[in-house]
């Protein structure tokens, strides 16, 4: 087992990465082995997809399977080694299935077929203790003696931040939202990290096209969400429960929120959003729904004693996912799509009577909580609507810094440097924020300036688009660039989603952003040195250090 | 098409793969060696002195051990461990018991912060060890040996009489056959002198100590008295290396019936904590999260705070003091002496 790709990593003498019998998000050597396995052949898929192209061969079935099978290997998805071993034999038919293709369109045009790498044709053994020793030899530090450590984090910066990027790609196809052309670019970035790049500069320049094409995501992530619910609208949502039964709702999902608010309708069932899922009362489209009554709980790490005391079913549509057994509610939480844990039961289609069922047998809250409130809602549309108003204080000198504190929560105890840090900025600044991270401060009382709140929640972390947005038009109005603006950008990492993210805005050529709470694994001091002298990037040090030198920038 | 007969060079084996116990040795009445191999063309590298850890399903539940390689990775096609019986070691008396030529073991990769250091191999290597520590060294010779260098080796080695000499026989036959290999074993019963390792004897075994390096392995009680006398002899600090995961030492802590109470005030678990028992093994007993990832003391991933009661621990290799200071401990290498109360 190696594997480095989230924050909470094993940080040993040797270096860093989870190399012994488990991870530290609690998955197996044998689930981390096989999911290198399954990257394996997915890279080998992309590489029969990218070939199948020359001869115009495109299968939309393969791109949408593609990234969504790599999308199981993010942190804390899919702990579940029959499934990944199920995700790994599909990905292999595929694989057959657009090889026999490409080579009879090149023998219907009289072409030889091109000669691919080893990569693309290997064949997974029958046998899986076999396939366990193969997998082996491909785990990502395989060839590092041969090429460095520079290298190898270069490719896994573009490896991770490609997950990150299939995650996204998945929840914009399950919103009708695809494109032929980013399928495209995404098997060429997968078949191009399949030949084991070497080279330094070429592996940059493919994290910042990864960023790139990021974007492209990230927007048709938003118009597949805003098409289909319509643009949030900032909303407060009550943050306690409610008494009567209950049902939890917790990952990126919106589709799948809404079947289940569909499906429980005049059930006497309140549902709860959990986490990522928060976001997702701010849609027009869920107004209708009185039984969606507030969130529960906070971010993932906390999940262990927050879904144990939760007296219902709990629904996980994407990740993070952690040990259900902890806390005892396995047998109450259900996974959908690529989402897995051994012995939790899956749901799959759209009925969700199973969990409706749960909830009914259960006895749900006993009695309502004084409420209390968080608003959300402040994506690119509220945003611009409220842009003018910002924009006049901001020449009234009312408003002066803005910052973007945000991205994924965990539960190192560094970690709240980012409530510290909101707490302690001037109070003529604003504060946007998205993600999981929100919750180390969403529940302070930030006021406003002149009436525009101080705190805004843009959304989920594929929100950062909105955030894009306000800064683009910000940069217009002020006739300036966006590294220009008097905004600051302090980013919590885990995994790699938030890796996207932050390639995305390296790409767009977003500079001075600070990250924490500690750099990732897999980068070098020489690689933190060549990001922090192109891009300003640096890793965060204490919030009043951080916010002197932002302050006096 | 298959990766590993395509590749040429055989696949690095990093773990976690079954291998195959092709060879018992009874080494003493109480231990035994077992070459392991792998049903697959792979290759071993690891570093002499390091461990791998080993998992065994006893009663249907999963159980973990580190132990020492005795094999060197100059003969990188297998491995081996020696694994000695010790009173209430669950793992080591199930595989005294149960592992026999033909049978599959599942194996993690080899890891471990104790090692030869092979980068600046010095004119002189102390090898001290008692008892089971005696595995590393073992490995460390075979290195320098097969390496063909002219490293001088001391070989010290403390048993309790000569039938309970782990690898008596290849000791005594590497003594013969390399004029660099100095052997002595260190018998405290039986024998025409019986003995014990003192500061003079040491000294007179280790005339030079300029540009030497030590290795220890054995008891905690043992390593620090060596290591003592070794810096009173004039050896630098950091050119002495000690095992700090002693699997012997640990393993043979005596199962008690001694039960403390163990509260988890943040998940609101109370519990019960026998003497014998780690902390990781009483944590995961009642469901809670903490991650045992190498249980050996290395990795530090079951770090949690002892928040009051007294313990002890073989291994704190991956806290600062800072954090020891603060009742940080890691779980897998931690037992109870009193009522605790963990944070996690």
């Amino acid at each position: 087992m190696f594997c480095v790709q989230c924050e909470q990593t094993i940080h040993t003498p040797q270096g860093a990465g989870c190399t012994f019998a488990k991870g530290m998000c609690g998955k197996t050597a044998e689930v981390s082995d096989l999911q290198d396995m399954l990257v394996h052949v997915l890279q080998a898929v992309s590489i029969y997809a990218k070939a199948a192209r020359t001869v115009g061969i495109v299968d939309a079935e393969v791109d949408a399977y593609v990234p969504q099978a790599f999308f199981s290997t993010l942190t804390n998805v899919n702990f579940d080694a029959a499934r990944i071993l199920d995700f790994t034999k599909r990905a292999q038919a595929y694989r057959d299935q657009l090889k026999a293709r490409y080579e009879a369109a090149c023998a219907e045009r009289g072409v030889a077929p091109a000669t691919l790498s080893k990569a693309a044709n290997y064949q997974l053994p029958e046998n899986k203790a076999i396939i366990l020793s193969d997998a082996m030899s491909m785990a990502l530090n395989r060839d590092k003696a041969k090429i460095g450590e520079d290298v190898l984090g270069l490719r896994l910066l573009c490896l991770y931040g490609l997950k990150g990027a299939a995650a996204y790609m998945e929840h914009a196809r399950v919103l009708g939202q695809t494109d032929a052309d980013v399928a495209a670019k995404f098997h060429d970035f997968m078949a191009f990290l399949a030949e084991d790049p070497t080279e330094v500069a070429p592996l940059f320049q493919c994290a910042m096209d990864i960023g790139h094409l990021n974007y492209r995501i990230m927007e048709m992530l938003d118009k597949g969400e805003t098409d289909t619910f319509g643009h949030p609208v900032p909303t407060r949502v009550n943050m306690r429960p409610v008494k009567g039964k209950a049902i939890l709702v917790s990952g990126h999902d919106m589709h799948d929120l809404e079947l289940i608010l569909q499906q429980t309708e005049g059930k006497g069932i309140n549902v709860y959003t959990n986490g990522e899922m928060l976001p997702g009362h701010a849609y027009p489209a869920f107004k209708k729904y009185t039984h969606l009554v507030g969130n529960y709980g906070t971010a993932w790490q906390n999940q262990q004693k927050e879904f144990a005391a939760f007296p219902g079913p709990i629904v996980m549509t994407s990740n993070c996912i952690i040990d259900p057994n902890v806390g005892q509610y396995a047998d109450r939480i259900y996974t959908r799509s690529i989402v897995g844990w051994p012995g939790v039961t899956h749901v799959e289609g759209s009925d969700f009577s199973v969990v409706i069922d749960k909830a009914l047998s259960m006895p749900g809250f006993v009695a309502d909580e004084t409420p209390h409130y968080t608003t959300t809602g402040f994506a690119h549309n509220a945003l611009m609507q409220a842009a003018p108003a910002v924009i006049e204080q901001v020449k009234a000198g009312n408003i002066k810094h803005f910052f973007l504190i945000g991205g994924c929560d965990g539960d190192k105890s560094q970690r709240s440097y980012y409530t510290d840090l909101a707490k302690s900025v001037p109070k003529d600044s604003l504060i946007l924020t998205l993600a999981c991270g929100k919750y180390k401060f969403n529940d302070l009382e930030f006021g406003d300036i002149n009436g525009i709140p101080r705190l805004l929640d843009v959304g989920q972390c594929n929100d950062a688009y909105s955030a894009i947005q306000l800064a683009l038009a910000l940069a217009k109005e002020f006739n300036c660039g966006v590294n220009d603006l008097p905004l600051s950008l302090v980013l919590s990492w885990f995994e790699q989603k938030a890796i996207v993210i932050l390639l995305t805005l390296l790409a767009l050529g977003v500079k001075d952003i600070r990250v924490g709470p500690t750099a990732p694994g897999f980068l070098t001091d020489n690689l933190i040195g060549i990001l922090n002298q192109q891009f300003g990037l640096k890793l965060i040090t204490t919030p009043q250090q951080d916010l002197e030198e932002i302050l006096a920038a | 098409m298959n990766s590993i007969t395509d590749t040429g060079l055989l696949p690095l084996w990093q773990g976690e793969s079954p291998l195959r116990c092709i060879g018992r040795h009874e080494e003493t009445p109480d231990s035994a060696t077992f070459v392991l191999a792998s049903d697959q063309p792979v290759r071993f590298a690891y570093r002499p002195g390091q461990f791998i850890l080993v998992n065994v399903e006893i009663d249907g539940k999963k159980h973990c051990r580190a132990y020492s390689l005795c094999s060197s990775p100059s003969r990188p096609d297998k491995l081996a461990i020696t694994v000695k019986r010790v009173p209430g070691g669950l793992v080591s008396n199930w595989l005294l018991d149960h592992l026999q030529p033909g049978q599959l073991v599942a194996a993690g990769a080899p890891a471990g912060e104790f090692y030869l250091q092979t980068e600046a191999v010095p004119q002189e290597v102390v090898l001290l060890s008692s008892g089971c520590g005696i595995t590393p060294m073992l490995s460390m010779s075979q290195w320098l040996l097969d390496n063909g260098g002219r490293t001088t080796i001391r070989f010290i080695h403390s048993a309790r009489d000569l039938e309970n000499v782990i690898f008596r026989e290849e000791l005594l036959s590497l003594a013969s056959r390399y004029e660099n290999f100095h052997l002595e074993l260190v018998l405290s019963r039986g024998g025409p002198n019986p003995s014990r390792l003192t500061q003079a004897r040491l000294a007179e075994l280790v005339p030079n100590v300029q540009g030497a390096q030590a290795y220890l392995c054995g008891p905690q009680e043992y390593m620090d008295q060596s290591a003592d006398w070794l810096q009173q002899m004039g050896f630098p600090a950091d050119q002495i290396f000690k095992e700090d995961f002693s699997p012997a030492a640990a393993q043979s802590c005596a199962v008690t019936d001694a039960y403390f109470q163990l509260e988890v005030p943040k998940f609101g678990k109370n519990t019960t904590i026998s003497e014998g028992e780690t902390l990781l093994d009483a944590l995961e007993r009642e469901g809670l999260p903490i991650i045992g990832a190498c249980r050996t003391g290395v990795c530090g991933a079951c770090k949690c705070k002892v928040t009051s009661g007294q313990v002890t621990s073989t291994s704190e290799s991956s806290l600062t003091p800072d954090e020891i200071a603060a009742g940080y401990v890691l779980a897998c290498s931690t037992r109870a002496k009193s009522d605790l109360s963990v944070e996690l």
